[in-house]
């Protein structure tokens, strides 16, 4: 099964290994350098995609903490627009506070703690 | 403390209430003095003038009875022209005893007076003794020149019961308006004593209203310290929260890569080199970060050792472009603008970090174009400017771009370095007694300048 996905990382050596290995997992992937990119990325590939029933993207991998805006904020936007939208957290910003604040992150939004190993996050992405 | 001032001015109410009292009480015990005195002396003073009256009623009497005796040598008569003479002599004798009593006990002026009534009625008695001799001799020989003699007595002794009578009245009113003077006099000096504790309590008030206010404005104007004081800490406190929560960040984020190089290596993804390569790269990074926080730290607490000694500013200046120069991939120019060399007291190693910081946060934030590395000499200091035709600086971080992390965060785009290099800086040229500023240039990008004191020439040739 291959996957369409959105990375959103501003660790150049992080978003190359994630592409690496989504790649060689025969998935599809697309990487935005900060938050702003993530969602123009998301809204050009929302506006070609013409199906109402399917999201443009199968996953959205977020790090919170990126330049310009942040994954909470990109995550809210994304569900704004498409709310089943299915959306990984993978950052090691302050984590344990980023779920438990209330109202701060969708229930639906999944966790993925930093450091992991890139197979967890393959797993993960395909379960 | 305001419970305290209030205490003590309730209190010296209290005193001076307490000092109106006692002037008070005392007015009305010298009042009561004094009309005491009024008694006791107009007490003394009619009882002589009712002697006195009475003597002279005994005295007509018994001038009428000798009349009568000699027109008709009644017995009867003769009775009671004795009998008048006893009692002329007793009342005589108790009027003498009130003017003893009165000179021995009277104050002083008053006792005078006393004196002189107790000599009138001596006269008086002396007179009525030469009267009755007269009449003596005259009822057993009855002569015209004695009778003429006991008349002119008669006359004698009505004339000193009129003087001492008059002098008597006399004294009373002088007794009744010397207490009256007496009490005017007290009532002078209660009025001013009431009048001077009232002025005192009107002082005090003042004094105290004038002390409560200053003491007020001392309290507001410490509470406004205290506030602000606190104010601040909290924004330590805040600015310290934030930076272990961004330094923690910063030194986990390279984790995950290092991870992921070590996995690919493994599976082999990758080759080993370009992990080796990662891993050198973000463990260098993690060393830098490192030592900046620890830096950071220094400065933070004053702790900053700088190591200075005299060097070519020139010579270090060449250095330091000539480093960045090796390494550069991006199509900019170095250049060195550099005037007549001076010698600086400094740290050469802390010199290098501040010059390198500068120029690479330079070569940056600048695609093409030059960056130039001046230097102008003042009369005590030097002044290093590095200019640059980049991007120039965001106008929300120029105010606080010597901040930490102040380029950190989400609101900026720059993720390169680890938002400390300008603070670092900062506190290294404020240690060699400089000082250091950012503006954005006219037509494009930044300069960043720093000055650093050099020494007068003077002691450069002593030395």
């Amino acid at each position: 099964m291959s996957l369409n996905i959105l990375v959103a990382e501003d660790n150049a050596f992080t978003a190359s290994q994630y592409t690496k290995i989504l790649e060689k997992n025969g998935h599809k992937v697309q990487v935005a350098k900060d938050g702003v990119e993530c969602i123009k990325t998301y809204e050009k590939a929302l506006s070609e995609f013409d199906s109402l029933d399917q999201n443009p993207f199968d996953v959205v991998l977020l790090d919170n903490n990126m330049p310009r805006k942040s994954g909470v904020e990109v995550a809210k936007e994304i569900l704004d627009k498409r709310p089943n939208q299915r959306i990984i957290f993978a950052s090691a910003y302050d984590i344990n506070s980023l779920i438990k604040a209330p109202g701060n992150v969708p229930k639906s939004v999944e966790i993925l703690e930093k450091p992991f190993s890139l197979n967890t996050m393959i797993s993960k992405l395909q379960s | 403390m305001f419970e305290k001032t209030s205490l003590k001015i309730s209190g010296m109410v209290g005193i001076i209430i307490l000092l109106l009292g006692v002037t008070i009480l005392f007015g009305t015990y010298q009042m009561s003095k004094v009309s005491s005195e009024i008694i006791m002396i107009s007490e003394a003073y009619k009882p002589l003038q009712e002697n006195l009256s009475k003597i002279q009623l005994h005295h007509q009497k018994q001038a009428s009875s000798f009349d009568k005796i000699i027109a008709n040598q009644e017995d009867s008569a003769k009775e009671e022209f004795w009998s008048s003479t006893v009692l002329i002599k007793s009342d005589i004798d108790h009027a003498k005893k009130i003017t003893e009593t009165g000179f021995s006990v009277a104050p002083d002026p008053t006792q005078a007076n006393f004196r002189l009534v107790h000599q009138m009625f001596l006269e008086i008695e002396q007179t009525h003794l030469e009267y009755e001799e007269i009449a003596k001799v005259v009822l057993t020989s009855p002569s015209p020149v004695l009778l003429d003699q006991l008349n002119s007595k008669h006359r004698q002794i009505q004339n000193e019961i009129d003087s001492t009578s008059s002098e008597i009245e006399r004294f009373d009113d002088q007794a009744v308006s010397a207490i009256e003077e007496h009490e005017r006099g007290w009532l002078i000096v209660q009025i001013a004593i009431i009048v001077t504790v009232g002025g005192i309590a009107l002082a005090l008030r003042h004094f105290f209203s004038q002390i409560n206010s200053d003491l007020k404005r001392e309290i507001d104007d410490k509470t406004r310290e205290l506030s602000e004081a606190n104010k601040k800490l909290k924004d330590i406190d805040k600015m310290k929260d934030e930076f272990i929560s961004i330094a923690s960040h910063e030194l986990k984020s390279p984790i995950q890569p290092i991870f992921g190089f070590a996995e690919l290596a493994q599976s082999g993804d990758i080759d080993q080199k370009e992990a080796w390569d990662g891993v050198t790269t973000l463990a260098k990074k993690l060393q830098d970060l490192a030592n900046d926080v620890l830096d950071v730290t220094r400065i933070e607490s004053n702790r900053l050792t700088i190591y200075q000694e005299n060097i070519s500013l020139n010579n270090t200046i060449k250095e330091a472009v000539m480093m960045a120069k090796t390494g550069l991939s991006k199509d900019i120019k170095i250049l060195e603008e550099t005037g007549q060399d001076v010698t600086i007291h400094a740290d050469r190693t802390r010199l290098d970090q501040v010059l390198r910081n500068l120029i690479n946060n330079s070569i940056k934030f600048t695609d093409k174009g030059q960056i130039k590395v001046k230097t102008t000499l003042g009369q005590n200091e030097v002044t290093v400017s590095v200019l640059d035709t980049g991007n120039g600086i965001p106008e929300e971080i120029l105010p606080k771009i010597f901040g930490k992390f102040a380029t950190k965060g989400h609101g900026s785009d720059n993720q390169a370095g680890n938002g400390l290099g300008l603070f670092l800086c900062k506190g290294i040229v404020e240690a060699h007694g400089g000082k250091i500023t950012a503006k954005n240039n006219k037509d494009c990008g930044a300069t960043f300048e720093f000055t650093i004191p050099i020494i007068p020439k003077t002691i450069t040739i002593t030395n």
